[in-house]
C-alpha cells in the first residue's frame, strides 16, 4: 500500500484552523464614522458658512478617513463661554462638553482643570506649526501647552451705516474722516444726537446714539495702552492720566447720549436704525444685515461700511487682535486624531481664505495670507470687500494689542463692562432730567465705576 | 507521589493495552460519519439562511428599541402638546380679556403700536412660563394683527413674539437663557434678552402651512413638518395652536417649537453589535418615510443626512429595508400618533445602516459556517484517519492469514480477530507424523515400502482405490476386464500383504487420517518412463 506523507494531514488541519479563524474575523468594508460633536460661534445664530464646510468635510475627507463631525450649537462667543464652563463644572442638567469648541484663552484659563484639553503638539510635528503665524499659537497657549488652535483671527473693526450717516452729514456737513480719531468721533457722536433730538422737534429728549461699541473694556484698555501707559498694574486697572483722558473722551459723549449704553451685542442697534457707527469684531459683518428695522416695522435698505478703528490723536495706532482657538477635549487618540485632521483640513490656505473670508476673519497660516487678496478681488458682497479693505489697511498701518493672561482678567472684564454702561447710563439719565453739570456727572460715574469694580 | 504517578501511569497503559473491540471502533467511525453529515447538513442551513440566522435577533433588537423610543417620543410630544392648549387657553383668555376692556376688536389692533406692545409683554410672561415648565427649544404666539399694514408683505406678517433658548443643549437647566426671535425690542430690553442674529420685529406667516385655515374657520391643532427657521442654520417643527374668543373670533396662533438639534440630543444613536441604531420620526408619504421634513436622532456612528426621504424597497418577515439616495437602512416604524398639518401621517421609525448590518450577518453566517465546515472536516479527516489505524489491521491480519502468515499469540490488535485465528487454529490442526506411536511409524513405512513394489499396472489399480473407487467402478474407469482388475487385486494384496479388500481401505484410511497419504504417491514421471522402459522391453 502506497504511504502517505503525515504533514498533508498536518496542513489540512492548519487551512481548516486559518479559515475558522478568518471566518470569524471578516471586517471589510466601510467603517461606521467617529463622530465628533462641535460649538462654535462661526455664524452667531445665523446660517453658518463653517457648517457648510463641516458639511463640506464630512462628505469628502471626512467620508474617507471615517470621520463625521455634528454641529450641536452655533451661538455667539459670550453664550458658548458661558455653556463651556458649566459643562466643563458638571453643572447639573448641563450634557457634558462636546469634542471640540470655540473658546478664548480667558475662557480656557477660567475652567476648573485645562488638562481634560487636548495639546495639539501631540497631533502636529514642529514642521507643520511652523506653517501658522507664530503670534497666533501664542495666544493658544496655556501653561506651554497649546489648546486652543488658532482657526481664523479677528480683529476690531468699524462699521458705518453709510446709508444714514450721508443723510446726517448732508444736513450738517460732518466727514466720515472725522472718524479717524477717538476725539473726533465722540464730538460727531455727542453732535448727531442733537441731530436726531432735533428731527422731532414736538418730542423732546429723544436723540439717538450714534455709535455703540461691543467691548467698551478693549476701547479703555487699547486706548490706555495706545497712549503709552500700562493697562494694568497686577491684576488690576491702573488709574493713570492716559486712563484719565481716555475715560473723558468717551464719557463726555456717552453721558450726552451720544454712545449706546444698554446691554447686548453692537450689531443689534445698528439693525434697528438706533445708532449708526460700531465698533466690533470683524467677524460681527455677517450679523449685519442691508436692511435696518425700525420700531413701527417698516425697514429700509441700507449700505454698510467698514473702516480702520479711530485712534487717539497723540496715540499710537493700536488695534486689539481677536478670534478664539478650537478646543479638543481628551477622549481616546482615534477621536482625538479625527479632530486634528479636521483641523488641519480647515487650516489649509485655500480652504482657510474660503472660509474667513465668509465669516470676516483673517487665515492663520502666511501660505493662506499670501491667496487672501484674490479672494478679496472675488467677494461680490460689497460690504465683505469694504471690510478686507479696512482689515488690509490695519494690518498695514496698525500694531496689533493682545490680552494678557492675567488672573481674574474674566471677572474684571465682565464687572467693568457692566458697571461702565449702568453707571454712565444713570447719569445720562441724569442729564436727560436736566443735569448740566457734565463733568460733575462724569466724576460721579467714574468713582462709581471704581467702587464697583472687584478688588 | 512518584508512586502515586507510577500507578496512574500503569492504568493507562493497562487501559490503552485493553484489546479495543471491532464493534466500537466501528461505532467510533460511524459516528464520525454522522456527525460530518451532520455539519453538511447545517452548514447547508446556515448558507441558506436557516435557524442560526441573524435577521430575528436583529428584529428583536429593533422591536425593543422601537418600542422604547415611540414611547419617549410620544410622551414629549403629548407634553408639548398639553403645553401649547393651555398656553392657548390662558393667553387666548388674556387676549380677549385686554381686548374687552379696551372695546376694540382684533382687526382694530392694526396700526396700534402701544396696544400691540401691551399684548406682547402678556405674551411674554406666559410665553416665558411656557419655555421654562415645558422645557421645549422655543415658543411663540401671535395675535392676527401687524404693528404696520401700510408696509409690503404686512398681511403676511403677524404681531407677536417669539422666544427661543440661546443653548438648546441647556435646555434641562433650572433656568435656561432665552433669546428674542421675534417681537418688539422693547421686550428684550425689558427683560434682559439678547435680540437674535437673525431678529425680526414681526412673524412671517407665510411660512406657516395651514394657517389660513386656521383664520378661516375654527379647526384644531397640528404639527408642521420640519421647516428651516430662515436665514439661521436651524430646522424645527411647530406645533400650532390656534386661539379663538369665547364667541369663535380667531385671536391668533401659539405654539411649540421642537429644534432638530434638541431633537438629536434627546434621541441619541444607540450602539449595538449591528451597527448605530437612529430613531426618526417623519410624515409617511406615498409609503416613504419623509426625514427630509421630520427629524433625525443623534446619527453618530452613520452617514444618515436629515434632507434625505427614505423609501422601503423591500420587507422581509423581520424589518423593511429603506432607500436613501446615499445609503440603504434596516428599520422598523410605528405610526405616531400626532395631528400633521393637512391630515399628514407620522410615524417613529429605528433605522439601521445596511451596510454594518450586512457586515455583522455575513460575519456572523460567514463565522458559523467556518466552524461547521471546519468541524465537519475535522470529523472527516477523523474518520480517515480511524479507517486507517483500525481498518487497515484488519485487513492486513486477513492478508496475513490468507498467506498463511500467523502472527504470534495476542498480536492481533481485536479480539474478535484473535479470537478466529485461534479458533481456526485449533481446527485446522492435525496429527503429525512424529506424534504416531512407533509402531505405526514401522507399520506405515513397511506398507509404504510394499505400494513401491507394486507394478505400474497394479498401481495404476490402486490409484484408484486411494482416489475412493469401489472394485465394480475400476473396470469402467481403467478401461479393462473385471478379470484383470481381480489378477491385479490378487497381485496386489499379496505385495501388501494384506488379505481383502477392507483391509486395504482401512490402511488407506489411516493414511488419510494421519496426513500421511503423500507417502503413498509415487514420483509420475519416474512411474512413466519406467512404463516407457518396459513398454520398449517389451
Amino acid at each position: 500500500m502506497r504511504k502517505r506523507k503525515p504533514w498533508i494531514y498536518i496542513t489540512v488541519i492548519l487551512v481548516l484552523g486559518l479559515m475558522m479563524l478568518t471566518a470569524c474575523g471578516i471586517n471589510g468594508g466601510q467603517k461606521e464614522p467617529v463622530t465628533l460633536t462641535v460649538w462654535h460661534v462661526y455664524g452667531g445664530q445665523t446660517d453658518s458658512p463653517l457648517n457648510d464646510l463641516i458639511e463640506e468635510f464630512n462628505k469628502t475627507v471626512g467620508a474617507r478617513e471615517g470621520i463625521k463631525l455634528q454641529v450641536t450649537v452655533v451661538s455667539n462667543t459670550n453664550n458658548i463661554h458661558d455653556a463651556v464652563l458649566r459643562a466643563a463644572g458638571d453643572e447639573p442638567g448641563t450634557t457634558g462638553l462636546p469634542d471640540m469648541f470655540i473658546s478664548y484663552p480667558k475662557t480656557v484659563l477660567a475652567m476648573p482643570d485645562t488638562d481634560i484639553l487636548v495639546d495639539y503638539r501631540d497631533y502636529f510635528s514642529d514642521e507643520e506649526l511652523s506653517a501658522y503665524i507664530p503670534a497666533f499659537l501664542e495666544e493658544g497657549e496655556i501653561d506651554g501647552r497649546l489648546v486652543a488652535f488658532p482657526v481664523a483671527k479677528s480683529t476690531e473693526i468699524m462699521f458705518i451705516d453709510k446709508t444714514l450717516f450721508d443723510r446726517f452729514a448732508a444736513d450738517t456737513g460732518v466727514t466720515l474722516g472725522q472718524l479717524d480719531t477717538w476725539e473726533g468721533l465722540f464730538e460727531l457722536s455727542k453732535e448727531y444726537y442733537q441731530w436726531t433730538d432735533a428731527q422731532t422737534p414736538d418730542v423732546p429728549g429723544d436723540g439717538k446714539a450714534f455709535f455703540v461699541h461691543d467691548y467698551h473694556f478693549n476701547y479703555f484698555q487699547v486706548g490706555v495702552e495706545s497712549l503709552g501707559e500700562d493697562f494694568f498694574q497686577g491684576n488690576e486697572i491702573a488709574y493713570g492720566k492716559a486712563f484719565s483722558k481716555v475715560w473723558e473722551t468717551y464719557a463726555d459723549a456717552a453721558v450726552q447720549g451720544g454712545v449706546w449704553l444698554k446691554e447686548g451685542y453692537a450689531t443689534e442697534p445698528l439693525r434697528t436704525g438706533e445708532t449708526i457707527v460700531s465698533v466690533a469684531s470683524s467677524a460681527s459683518v455677517l450679523y449685519y444685515e442691508d436692511i435696518v428695522t425700525y420700531s413701527d416695522n417698516r425697514s429700509e435698505p441700507i449700505e454698510v461700511i467698514a473702516r480702520p478703528v479711530p485712534c487717539f490723536e497723540n496715540g499710537q495706532r493700536l488695534v486689539m487682535q481677536r478670534g478664539a482657538g478650537f478646543c479638543t477635549v481628551k477622549s481616546t487618540p482615534e477621536r482625538e486624531r479625527a479632530a486634528a485632521v479636521f483641523l488641519k483640513w480647515l487650516t489649509e490656505p485655500e480652504i482657510n481664505v474660503r472660509f474667513v473670508t465668509s465669516v470676516g476673519y483673517m487665515p492663520v497660516t502666511d501660505a493662506a495670507f499670501e491667496v487672501l487678496p484674490d479672494f478679496i478681488g472675488n467677494l461680490e458682497d460689497p460690504k465683505y470687500r469694504s471690510l478686507y479693505e479696512a482689515f488690509l489697511e490695519t494690518q498695514a498701518s496698525y500694531e496689533f494689542y493682545t490680552v494678557p493672561q492675567i488672573p481674574g482678567y474674566l471677572e474684571l472684564e465682565q464687572s467693568f463692562e457692566k458697571n461702565v454702561r449702568s453707571k454712565l447710563r444713570a447719569a445720562f439719565s441724569s442729564w436727560q432730567d436736566g443735569e448740566t453739570n457734565v463733568e460733575k456727572l462724569m466724576a460721579e460715574a467714574l468713582g462709581n465705576v471704581k467702587a464697583s469694580l472687584p478688588k | 507521589m512518584a508512586n502515586m504517578l507510577k500507578e496512574l501511569e500503569k492504568l493507562l497503559s493497562l487501559a490503552l493495552d485493553r484489546k479495543v473491540t471491532m464493534h466500537r471502533k466501528l461505532m467510533m467511525y460511524l459516528l464520525c460519519l454522522i456527525l460530518a453529515a451532520l455539519g453538511i447538513l447545517l452548514l447547508l442551513l446556515t448558507a441558506i439562511g436557516g435557524p442560526l440566522k441573524a435577521e430575528p435577533q436583529i428584529s428583536q433588537v429593533m422591536e425593543n428599541q422601537l418600542s422604547s423610543m415611540s414611547d419617549k417620543v410620544s410622551e414629549e410630544l403629548e407634553t408639548y402638546t398639553g403645553y401649547g392648549l393651555q398656553l392657548s387657553r390662558e393667553l387666548g383668555q388674556d387676549i380677549e380679556d385686554f381686548l374687552d376692556e379696551k372695546g376694540v376688536s382684533v382687526s382694530d389692533l392694526n396700526d396700534q403700536p402701544e396696544l400691540l406692545l401691551e399684548i406682547q409683554k402678556m405674551m411674554y410672561s406666559e410665553l416665558n412660563t411656557t419655555i421654562r415648565l415645558g422645557r421645549s427649544s422655543g415658543v411663540f404666539a401671535m395675535v392676527n394683527a401687524t404693528v404696520n399694514t401700510q408696509i409690503t408683505g404686512a398681511d403676511k406678517s403677524r404681531c407677536g413674539v417669539y422666544l427661543r433658548l440661546i443653548n438648546v443643549s441647556s435646555n434641562v437647566i433650572l433656568s435656561p437663557e432665552t433669546i428674542l426671535f421675534r417681537g418688539n425690542t422693547e421686550i428684550a430690553r425689558e427683560n434682559g434678552l439678547e435680540l437674535h442674529n437673525r431678529w425680526n420685529m414681526e412673524l412671517d406667516v407665510e411660512g406657516l402651512p395651514g394657517y389660513q385655515g386656521l383664520e378661516q374657520s375654527e379647526t384644531g391643532y397640528y404639527w408642521i413638518s420640519r421647516m428651516s427657521l430662515k436665514n439661521t442654520w436651524e430646522d424645527v417643527i411647530l406645533l400650532l395652536v390656534p386661539m379663538y374668543t369665547d364667541t369663535g373670533e380667531f385671536l391668533g396662533v401659539c405654539g411649540i417649537e421642537l429644534n432638530a438639534v434638541h431633537f438629536s440630543m434627546e434621541y441619541p444613536a444607540t450602539a449595538s453589535p449591528y451597527g448605530s441604531m437612529v430613531t426618526v420620526i417623519a410624515p409617511v408619504e406615498n409609503g416613504s418615510l419623509r426625514l427630509d421634513q421630520g427629524m433625525a436622532g443623534n446619527t453618530e456612528g452613520t452617514w444618515l443626512d436629515n434632507a434625505e426621504s427614505l423609501s422601503i424597497i423591500e420587507r422581509n418577515a423581520y424589518y423593511s429595508t429603506y432607500r436613501s439616495p446615499k445609503c440603504d437602512y434596516y428599520g422598523i416604524q410605528m405610526p405616531l400618533e400626532i395631528p400633521g398639518s393637512g391630515g399628514q401621517e407620522w410615524a417613529v421609525a429605528v433605522l439601521i445602516p445596511r451596510e454594518s448590518c450586512d457586515q455583522y450577518i455575513l460575519r456572523n453566517k460567514a463565522c458559523i459556517m467556518g466552524v461547521i465546515l471546519g468541524f465537519t472536516l475535522i470529523m472527516i479527516v477523523f474518520a480517515w484517519l480511524l479507517s486507517k489505524k483500525f481498518v487497515r489491521p484488519i485487513l492486513e491480519s486477513f492478508q496475513d492469514i490468507r498467506e498463511g502468515q500467523q502472527t504470534a499469540h495476542g498480536n492481533y490488535r481485536f479480539a474478535e480477530l484473535e479470537e478466529l485465528c485461534r479458533w481456526l487454529e485449533k481446527k485446522g490442526k492435525s496429527p503429525e507424523a512424529a506424534d504416531l506411536p512407533p509402531n505405526m511409524v514401522e507399520l506405515f513405512e513397511h506398507f509404504a515400502g510394499n505400494v513401491k513394489t507394486l507394478t505400474p499396472a497394479e498401481y495404476n489399480i490402486f490409484q484408484y482405490y486411494m482416489n475412493g473407487y469401489e472394485v465394480a467402478q475400476i473396470p469402467t474407469a481403467a478401461c479393462i476386464s473385471m478379470s484383470t482388475v481381480k489378477k491385479h487385486n490378487g497381485n496386489i494384496y499379496r505385495k501388501l500383504e494384506i488379505s481383502s479388500n477392507d483391509e486395504l481401505m482401512m490402511y488407506l484410511d489411516l493414511f488419510r487420517r494421519c496426513d500421511c497419504i503423500e507417502k503413498l504417491q509415487r514420483d509420475e514421471m519416474a512411474d512413466a518412463s519406467e512404463t516407457e522402459t518396459g513398454k520398449q522391453m517389451n
